[in-house]
């Protein structure tokens, strides 16, 4: 067995070369590359999906350390499948250093309960991507504030995706939608962006206009914000 | 021209242009640091090398002693393995033990360049491959106990890669 002869780090960098799909495959080689492929998957911006249909014990009882999630929080899910997901989410941040977070959220009632629910966890996070999926069935029960705080004091990138609301859904959706205020006393990079709509560019919600606070050393230049109308404000 | 002796593990002594032994990141410290004077006409010992080996390398140094410092590689920049020059790919054209052998040396000798192009032509043995197949190029034994790759496999289902 040559392959055993190499020290640990050559392993390693030989792993390093090869994509995320091939990098997996070779986990199912043997005991040993298991592990090795265990402590790259960090490294490699390889995150998981916690789904209803997730077994807890499956992903826990690993030699894997995950550091990045990918949670799906839409309103057609019942609520006994969004249980399960914070469950899953609770075992996640009993076990691994959750720092990276990737929320695909249907709704701003959704991030908010979300938010509330594993406040500590947003706090520590050092990476949040949020990306709002267009036209999730709305909730009339909702009765939102029309604003929002997020504190996310680890945080130090933050991307924020949006699909730009139509013409036609304005009014349903601005009653749908609140202001983020985000604070991110140590952020880095932000990336904001407005998807365009085809057919209806024109109907910008007016009232969403989403607030980040960035620490007085983030350099202005490193944020990129798409959208025909930049509803978003940077400060400082 | 400057040259020094160097001595491998089964005692045979090579003459080598010093420009190319400073290709081994170690024997540079050597000269450079601790101050060994190769001029004194005795060997320096490499104790992990075999002649055959070293051989080989000081092939591969002697065509690369005039190639440029590499840029700095960025971390987080994704990995290419299709950048190995056609001679260095000849020149890996070797039994796998040799392959073996050599990377070994590289790294005793830290030679960085060499060992990235042998760590890529590794890689591309890897590559596309089914777990079956690697453990069958590299005679790897599935030491798993029943039930484990079904898990991994499943495991691997609810991973995947973001683009930063």
């Amino acid at each position: 067995m040559d392959f055993d002869r190499l020290p640990l780090e050559m392993r390693q960098h030989i792993l390093n070369f090869l994509p995320v799909p091939d990098l997996l495959q070779q986990a199912l080689v043997c005991r040993a590359w298991n592990v090795l492929v265990g402590t790259l998957i960090p490294k490699r911006n390889v995150a998981v999906r916690l789904h209803a249909g997730v077994d807890r014990a499956l992903l826990v009882n690993s030699v894997r350390k995950y550091n990045s999630i990918v949670v799906y929080l839409v309103e057609d899910r019942s609520t006994s499948d969004m249980e399960r997901v914070y469950e899953l989410i609770d075992a996640f941040r009993g076990k691994f250093q959750l720092n990276k977070w990737y929320i695909k959220v249907g709704s701003s009632s959704k991030l908010i309960e979300c938010y509330e629910t594993f406040e500590d966890v947003f706090q520590k996070l050092a990476e949040l991507h949020v990306c709002f999926l267009p036209f999730q069935p709305i909730d009339a029960r909702d009765s939102l504030a029309a604003f929002y705080d997020l504190h996310l004091d680890e945080l130090q990138v933050l991307h924020w995706e949006e699909p730009q609301v139509c013409a036609y859904y304005s009014r349903m959706l601005s009653q749908n939608s609140t202001q983020f205020n985000v604070f991110a006393p140590k952020l880095k990079r932000a990336k904001i962006l407005f998807k365009e709509n085809s057919s209806s560019a024109k109907g910008v919600n007016p009232y969403k206009r989403h607030v980040v606070t960035a620490p007085e050393t983030f350099k202005r230049g490193k944020e990129e914000i798409t959208g025909n109308r930049r509803p978003w404000h940077m400060f400082p | 021209m400057s040259t020094i002796k160097l001595e491998t593990s089964d005692g045979v002594k090579f003459t080598v242009k010093t420009q190319v032994a400073k290709c081994s990141g170690t024997i540079r410290t050597m000269l450079e640091d601790i101050g060994i004077n190769p001029q004194d006409g005795e060997a320096i010992p490499l104790s992990n090398v075999h002649s055959t080996i070293l051989q080989k390398i000081l092939v591969w140094a002697e065509h690369h002693v005039d190639d440029p410092e590499p840029p700095r590689e960025d971390a987080d920049a994704a990995k290419r393995t299709d950048d190995i020059c056609s001679w260095d790919e000849d020149f890996l054209k070797v039994d796998q033990r040799t392959l073996f052998d050599v990377m070994l040396a590289a790294n005793y000798l830290d030679m960085k360049q060499l060992i990235a192009v042998c760590c890529k032509t590794v890689a591309n043995m890897i590559k596309g491959k089914t777990a079956d197949q690697i453990r069958r190029t590299f005679n790897i034994e599935n030491d798993f106990p029943p039930g484990e790759e079904d898990k991994i496999r499943l495991r691997n289902q609810f991973c995947e890669e973001r683009s930063r």
